[in-house]
């Protein structure tokens, strides 16, 4: 697992220092790939998430989440759509908070 | 010796740029309202540059090097970097003098921010900003916040800062009026499976707690804690430097919504500030606690 290299690449992606994936259609409109993997030391499991921007592999790979927002949004996807991808990967959690009052 | 004027805190969802109209109309009259009045004080007070305390969403830094604080020492500044924001794009001038200021004395306070002469501004400062100068004339110093990426600053911490940005912008001599304001928060949640929750209840705990100037409950926060109202939540910290600047002070909420299609907690608030109070009553505040 390369996290932090992984997390790097769509960071360069989003600020136009890597191209998309060659020969991939994906994203909300397919009209082009995720990130072009090349150079960077990833799984292959990491490089499928990335240039097929496979939002909830990459979430479920510990992309961090303001990547997550900027990298979905990139690929034309809106909340609504990447909240779906998401809706059953949301930890249970009986913590209570000292602001709830009921 | 500059006097700080027009203070407030509001929070910068991008929506409130990009997509005004997709708010219900009652909420976002509310709002931008409450926004409007803010940035009316700024104006009116005469400020003649002004520090905006916001938050990093991975435009400037990245984990390679990612600082808790930074100061923006530019001539001028670049923004807003998102091409959707229906803002004008362009350059924005600085306050350098102001800003070295900050980076040279805050040291001498205990905080010892990074700084930058190139930083590129996002929605989280260029919203506030927007509002207070639509002509994109006024000096800025932008202050950029670790609120995302952990280890963050603590609240406390955050809140400290605020009492010595007031003691450095106090004592600086370059101009006789400034606003220091912040953006961010409040509750929110964004790139996990609870995007679009927003906590109200957070939220009006929060904003009384700010009203009252009683802020043990809130400073003591841990990060686990303030993240069940959502990993936007930790952008309270702008908040919080701003409620530390303004002690004794208190604040007096001029809108909350919770704006759905917004994703947020949209909330303003603004201070009347006591005469060089972070220098006594403050500091003896954050000493037991605030």
């Amino acid at each position: 697992m390369s996290q932090y290299q992984l997390q790097k690449l769509l960071y360069d992606f989003l600020n136009g220092r890597v191209g998309a994936a060659p020969g991939v259609r994906a994203g909300a409109t397919g009209d082009r790939g995720g990130p072009d993997p090349t150079g960077y030391d990833l799984t292959e499991e990491e490089r499928a998430a990335a240039s097929g921007a496979d939002v909830r592999s990459l979430y479920q790979l510990g992309v961090h989440p303001v990547l997550i927002n900027a990298f979905a949004r990139a690929m034309g996807y809106q909340r609504t759509d990447y909240a779906s991808m998401l809706k059953d990967l949301e930890p249970r959690t009986e913590a209570r908070p000292r602001w709830r009052s009921s | 010796m500059a006097q700080l004027v027009g203070t407030f805190v509001s929070s910068h969802a991008p929506m409130m740029a990009a997509s005004v109209e997709s708010a219900p109309p009652e909420q976002r009259r509310n709002f931008l309202g409450g926004v409007q009045q803010a940035a009316r004080r700024v104006r009116e007070q005469g400020a003649e540059a002004v520090v905006i305390c916001s938050n990093e969403h991975f435009t400037n830094f990245f984990l390679e090097n990612f600082p808790q604080f930074c100061v923006g020492v530019g001539a001028s500044h670049w923004g807003p970097v998102e091409p959707w924001l229906k803002i004008d794009h362009g350059e924005i001038p600085g306050a350098p003098e102001l800003a070295g200021q900050l980076a040279g004395q805050l040291p001498a306070e205990g905080f010892e921010p990074s700084f930058s002469h190139e930083l590129r501004l996002d929605h989280g400062i260029m919203t506030i900003y927007h509002s207070i100068d639509p002509s994109h004339r006024l000096p800025l110093v932008p202050f950029i916040q670790n609120c995302a990426v952990k280890p963050m600053p603590s609240l406390r911490r955050c809140y400290q800062l605020g009492q010595a940005i007031r003691r450095v912008v106090e004592g600086f001599t370059g101009a006789e009026r400034v606003a220091v304001v912040g953006a961010g928060g409040l509750s929110h949640w964004i790139g996990v499976p609870r995007v679009g929750d927003i906590d109200v209840e957070f939220d009006h705990w929060f904003l009384e707690r700010l009203e009252r100037g009683q802020l043990d409950d809130v400073l003591d926060l841990p990060d686990a804690e303030l993240e069940l109202a959502g990993n936007g939540a930790h952008e309270i910290r702008s908040w919080l430097t701003i409620a530390g600047l303004a002690a004794p002070s208190t604040a007096k909420v001029l809108a909350y919504e919770p704006i759905a299609p917004w994703i947020t907690g949209m909330g303003v608030v603004a201070y009347d500030l006591e005469p060089s109070a972070a220098g006594a009553g403050g500091a003896a505040a954050a000493a037991k606690g605030a």
